[in-house]
């Protein structure tokens, strides 16, 4: 998976978000302001984890960061591409391409084996169908499910269905891995595994964001942002 | 497939929807072979029959006491109109069958012909099994196929008929029209018979009694116009045949109309069954929907993914409702069949072809809102459920 992973310039940003805000439900009495200006950039190769107390606005950022929501003003840039000017169909051709998402529930679809789960992301990125499983199985492999390819999220234990989740968001060689509370639901064991395995995909220079609450997550990191209230009010190196 | 694993994820909810489909699709291609079989029995009597006139003689005048005169009569006027190519005397004779079974289609009839006539009927008059009599023979039959499988008589068998004796000799090729149900016996046994339906007290009928006159036109000739100055002859009566036929067309448009709207509305409810079915996956699985956005897949994809289990159903449903159809169908035959009916089905492959169709699309169509609302969905709304 380092084969798309050219080393890139040291100043190249992956992720560029510019005086983002984003309302929730604007002009009612729920109005909520989730961001409230937040601007930061993050060079390829980074590892970075958004940190903040429930409500702080992290889950809005990574909604927004994802490309699954638009700002309410402002602009997030993912490899080049502008979020706020993209059709819904563009939108989700970044998704695919450029973004690759790792949940805390997992949320691998149940009907598929873990094979066909990676493989649907391939499909959805427009890449040939032939050669999608093939791809997701040399992925597979590579997080160390090369026996587990034709099992059911159902018949893995939690750890296996996380890196199956983490062998579809590499599956298309995305710019950006995007991880919400990726050991949110697992036993500290399994936790160090997958948390093992995200180190070991940063080191080979994938791009990572992962928000947390978690500390023995975030400090493996080599940037906390801590969000309050919807602003950065820290950004530091780990 | 992925479609057919997430339906059989949830196997009652599928069958139960699948069976709504496949209920309306049973009735739809039932009355389909129905209504195919009574459009090919049309078509091939209309087609048979378009340029032939039945000049009936009327039953009064049979057994009025100057019958002798009136029918010579008429016969000598019948040849002699403008238009008849040939007027052939013919015996029509019903048959009053020993069985008690309750009976579809035409009654059976007994038909007896003069030798010049034979080659006029040649069309109608195919032996598929055995022979045609021979002139002069006598107390023999030849009989249609419908008869044979009423009666369970075969070459070789004895028929009563009217009280006397009848060696089977011949069965009829299949022509879907009266013969089927019908014996032929050689002239002079008909005219016995004939004989036979007429009062005692009147003996008024000819030495060579007829029943009834084929007319075949010249060709160029307005059937219609003709049919309508034989029925002036006295003591005959005809029907112009294009009048007939455009009387049963109209007669099975209706039917038509009833039974392919009965079947309509039972596969409308099943349609229906589809949106409810639908709705509730998608409810269930927004989620699901959630994720796959999340993971690249356009409105289209999503819509796709649903469409495309709609469409499943109603194939699936299509094709057990066809296979239900058609033991259906077999199974009626093969009754009806027992009981000397006419076959009443004809399954055709575009009754078959049309029904499977019919179920894929109404089922895309009742499935496409469900799927659409789906489709729209925002991603970050999908995955908060």
């Amino acid at each position: 998976m380092s084969a798309a992973h050219e080393p890139l310039a040291a100043d190249h940003s992956i992720v560029d978000v510019r005086e983002v805000v984003k309302v929730h439900a604007p002009g009612t009495p729920t109005e909520v302001r989730a961001l409230d200006g937040v601007s930061f950039a993050v060079r390829a190769g980074e590892y970075v984890a958004i940190v903040g107390e429930s409500g702080s606005g992290k889950t809005t950022l990574m909604h927004v960061l994802g490309g699954l929501d638009r700002p309410t003003s402002g602009d997030v840039v993912i490899d080049g591409r502008s979020l706020a000017r993209t059709s819904r169909r563009e939108l989700a051709a970044i998704r695919a391409r450029a973004i690759g998402f790792v949940f805390q529930g997992f949320n691998l679809l149940p009907n598929l084996d873990a094979r066909e789960n990676v493989a649907l992301a391939v499909r959805y990125a427009r890449r040939s169908g032939r050669d999608a499983f093939a791809r997701a199985e040399r992925v597979l492999r590579d997080v160390g499910l090369g026996d587990r390819m034709h099992h059911r999220p159902s018949a893995l234990s939690g750890g296996q269905q996380q890196r199956v989740a983490i062998a579809r968001a590499l599956v298309n060689e995305p710019a950006l891995v995007l991880a919400d509370e990726p050991t949110g639901e697992l036993d500290s064991r399994t936790a160090q595994t997958v948390m093992d395995l995200l180190g070991v995909l940063n080191a080979r220079g994938q791009t990572l964001i992962v928000v947390t609450h978690s500390e023995a997550v975030w400090r493996r990191a080599n940037r906390v942002i801590r969000l309050a209230d919807g602003r950065i009010v820290a950004d530091d190196a780990a | 497939m992925t479609a057919l694993r997430d339906l059989a994820s949830r196997p009652a909810r599928t069958f139960f929807t699948v069976a709504g489909i496949a209920i309306g699709i049973l009735a739809l291609t039932v009355v389909g072979s129905l209504a195919e079989r009574l459009h090919t029995i049309v078509a091939r009597a209309t087609a048979l029959n378009s340029d032939v006139i039945f000049a009936t003689i009327r039953r009064s005048a049979l057994v009025s006491p100057n019958a002798r005169a009136t029918v010579e009569r008429a016969y000598g006027k019948l040849k002699a109109l403008d238009g008849v190519r040939a007027a052939v005397p013919e015996i029509i004779v019903p048959y009053e069958s020993g069985s008690a079974n309750a009976r579809f289609g035409p009654p059976s009839l007994i038909f007896g012909f003069p030798e010049q006539a034979r080659a006029m009927r040649h069309e109608l008059l195919v032996v598929d099994r055995g022979r045609m009599y021979a002139p002069g023979e006598r107390h023999v039959a030849v009989i249609g196929p419908d008869f044979a499988a009423a009666e369970r008589a075969g070459i070789g068998d004895v028929v009563a008929l009217q009280g006397s004796s009848y060696v089977v000799v011949g069965t009829l090729d299949k022509t879907f029209t009266i013969f089927d149900a019908s014996v032929v016996v050689p002239y002079a046994d008909a005219q016995d018979l004939l004989r036979q339906t007429i009062p005692p007290f009147v003996d008024t009928l000819p030495s060579d009694p007829v029943s009834a006159f084929m007319v075949l036109a010249k060709s160029g000739t307005d059937v219609g116009l003709l049919a309508r100055r034989i029925a002036l002859i006295d003591g005959l009566s005809a029907r112009d045949p294009r009048e007939v036929a455009n009387a049963v067309r109209s007669t099975l448009g209706i039917f038509d109309a009833i039974v392919f709207g009965a079947a309509l509305i039972a596969l409308l409810v099943g349609a229906f069954s589809v949106v409810n079915t639908m709705t509730i996956a998608v409810t269930e699985r927004t989620r699901e929907i959630g994720i796959r956005k999340a993971i690249g897949a356009t409105d289209a994809d999503v819509l796709l993914t649903f469409v495309g289990e709609a469409a499943m159903i109603g194939a699936l449903g299509g094709i057990a409702g066809i296979v239900l159809g058609l033991i259906v169908v077999v199974a009626i035959d093969a009754r009806s069949a027992q009981g000397g009916n006419l076959q009443l089905f004809a399954i055709s492959p575009a009754v078959a072809l049309g029904a499977f169709a019919f179920a894929v699309a109404l089922s895309v169509v009742a499935g496409f809102v469900p799927a659409l609302a789906a489709a729209r969905l925002p991603p970050t709304v999908a995955l908060r459920r």
